[in-house]
């Protein structure tokens, strides 16, 4: 190859790796993944045979299939609305405190870190209706005759791993919000205390607009991983008791490997991306505006 | 804020103190129990009333943990995942940000949405067409596939983060070093990698805290105990019944041991990477 044609060909070649490494494991698995959607492939009929929008059909129309979509939104949209006011809230307190901020930011991230089947034991051995430290308080302070059933009884169950994903969750928000209160308005702050104006009115005229950017790309941030979060109901109740935790994920896994359906599971697979893409493509399309706007690219 | 802390009345504080105290249990105390009930013998395990503080501290779950258990080698295939994953990851994203963040290119726009884009994908859409293929291909229980995955997952969000760093070291850096002779690649290695270590430390630091946390993919792909990494392991023991709690909690403490100790010593790091540069020192 002569100097010009290399140099041309140089930034391409660091390009390589990284191209060829996304193409395998991430752009022909999906791709793959949406012609399985159009085959009927089951563990009996392993002959692939093409059955077009039949799997959607089938998955869409079955009676299991709105209680999980009601279950999978219940889960991400009172999921992550929770992670954002007990983090953010968490967040502007830690940041009017004197003392004590640095420990508060400290102890706040152990939850985000812990591993999320790690967090599913800690709750259920704390939740357990028989010997858990929870149902031993609540009875201490009489708020209940009985034990409650946190994680076996379908009406609570859910609501149980939302608060699980909340204390587990809700420090990203904290981690954020800190990072975007690093370089508040603070002239601004001090100018409209002069003028007597109220922490309320501060937070909401002056504190929120400023916040407004990270608010929105930690929400989308959060909303993806809520909504794709399989952990930490898989090593609680999988799914159970009567599918009453049974989320979009949790549903596609068992779809493939209990139900043996890989056809609609890879359509179900399919739903969740669009279901996410709903959610989030404006919002890309912002950003990859401002990178065109700003320069980066 | 200097004025207006002095004014405060003393409800204020013992409110803030309060609070405080309250979220400093609700956030510290499941961990703490976790702690001790790996420190308990069976019975005090399910003694009424518990003790707060174990009357006897006993290491039996720990040495059973390690003895009876698969645990030694789930933990040391997690360490196997965490560090190959890291070498992958560290090549190819730091070639990538180096090719983006130095010369123009066709195609660097497209590149760029790309690694957007792939933060959208649901990982269930992995799961069949990989079984399928790496079942085809004879990969299933393979660690470099596995490893492969992982690296996959962990390269865009980890080259968008170290493009941030590179992009923030001057090019007259560069030029300095090509008058001595560097070529591009040269500078890569011994002017840009070295300038930006926060940025290699805090990147390193968030793939071996995903790969150690990751459970949807290392099940499905390892289906024996000589490849299971730790948290499909322990997933696998507390789903059956008959649950041995005093040698789960202290698998638990084990697990998450690691992320512990690199959160005590490489908190900014950490947070530096978890933040995607957001927060920086």
């Amino acid at each position: 190859m002569n100097k010009p044609a290399l140099r041309r060909a140089e930034p391409y070649l660091y390009m390589l790796p990284s191209c060829v490494l996304m193409l395998v494991m991430l752009g022909y698995p999906i791709g793959y993944n949406i012609v399985i959607s159009f085959f009927n492939w089951t563990l009996k009929n392993q002959e692939k045979v093409f059955s077009g929008f039949a799997n959607y059909i089938d998955v869409l129309t079955d009676d299991k299939f709105l209680p999980i979509l009601q279950n999978t939104l219940t889960w991400t949209i009172a999921g992550v609305l929770a992670q954002m006011l007990v983090g953010a809230g968490a967040a502007l307190f830690v940041d009017s405190m004197g003392r004590g901020k640095k420990f508060m930011r400290t102890i706040m991230l152990v939850p985000w870190l812990i591993p999320g089947v790690v967090t599913a034991l800690t709750w259920k051995w704390m939740l357990l209706a028989d010997f858990g430290i929870i149902n031993y308080f609540i009875q201490l302070i009489g708020l209940s005759e009985k034990n409650v059933l946190f994680m076996s009884e379908p009406k609570i169950a859910l609501w149980t791993l939302i608060f699980v994903n909340v204390w587990k969750a809700a420090p990203f928000w904290f981690l954020m919000i800190t990072a975007g209160l690093q370089n508040k308005p603070v002239d601004q702050i001090e100018s409209a205390k002069l003028d007597g104006a109220r922490y309320p009115s501060i937070l909401r005229h002056v504190i929120l607009p400023h916040l407004s950017p990270v608010i929105t790309s930690t929400g989308i941030l959060t909303t993806i991983w809520t909504l794709n979060y399989f952990d930490l109901i898989w090593a609680t109740t999988k799914g159970g008791p009567m599918d009453s935790t049974t989320t979009l994920p949790i549903y596609t896994y068992r779809m493939a490997f209990e139900f043996n359906n890989f056809g609609a599971s890879a359509a179900l697979a399919v739903i969740s991306l669009i279901l996410v893409s709903l959610v989030c493509i404006p919002y890309l399309k912002k950003m990859f505006g401002d990178l065109k706007s700003g320069g980066v690219l | 804020m200097g004025i207006a802390e002095k004014k405060r009345p003393p409800l204020f504080i013992a409110a803030t103190i309060i609070i405080t105290s309250v979220s400093a249990i609700i956030i510290l105390f499941p961990l703490y129990w976790v702690l001790i009930t790996s420190l308990k013998g069976e019975s005090e395990i399910f003694a009424l009333p518990p003790s707060f503080i174990p009357n006897v501290v006993t290491n039996i779950n720990y040495i059973f943990a390690f003895t009876e258990t698969k645990i030694p080698i789930y933990f040391l295939n997690s360490v196997s995942y965490a560090l190959g994953t890291l070498v992958v990851v560290l090549f190819c994203a730091s070639t990538s940000a180096y090719s983006m963040s130095r010369f123009k290119f066709k195609g660097k726009a497209a590149y760029l949405l790309t690694i957007l884009l792939t933060q959208l994908m649901p990982m269930t859409t992995l799961i069949v067409p990989l079984y399928v293929s790496f079942g085809t291909l004879g990969l299933m229980n393979n660690r470099f596939a596995l490893i492969a995955v992982y690296a996959a997952i962990q390269t865009p969000i980890a080259t968008w983060l170290l493009l941030g760093y590179f992009n923030s070291i001057p090019a007259e850096i560069d030029e300095a070093a090509r008058i001595d002779g560097c070529t591009n690649l040269g500078i890569l290695w011994r002017v840009v990698l070295p300038l930006s270590k926060p940025g290699l430390m805090a990147v390193s630091l968030s793939v071996i805290i995903s790969v150690w946390q990751e459970l949807m993919l290392a099940m499905t792909f390892t289906s024996i105990d000589e490849l299971r990494p730790l948290m499909a392991g322990v997933s696998a023991a507390i789903t059956r019944a008959g649950i041995k709690w005093g040698q789960m909690n202290a698998t638990a403490i084990i697990a998450c041991a690691p992320i512990i100790v690199i959160y005590i010593f490489l908190q900014r790091n950490l947070v530096e990477g978890l933040t995607g540069g957001a927060v920086k020192g």
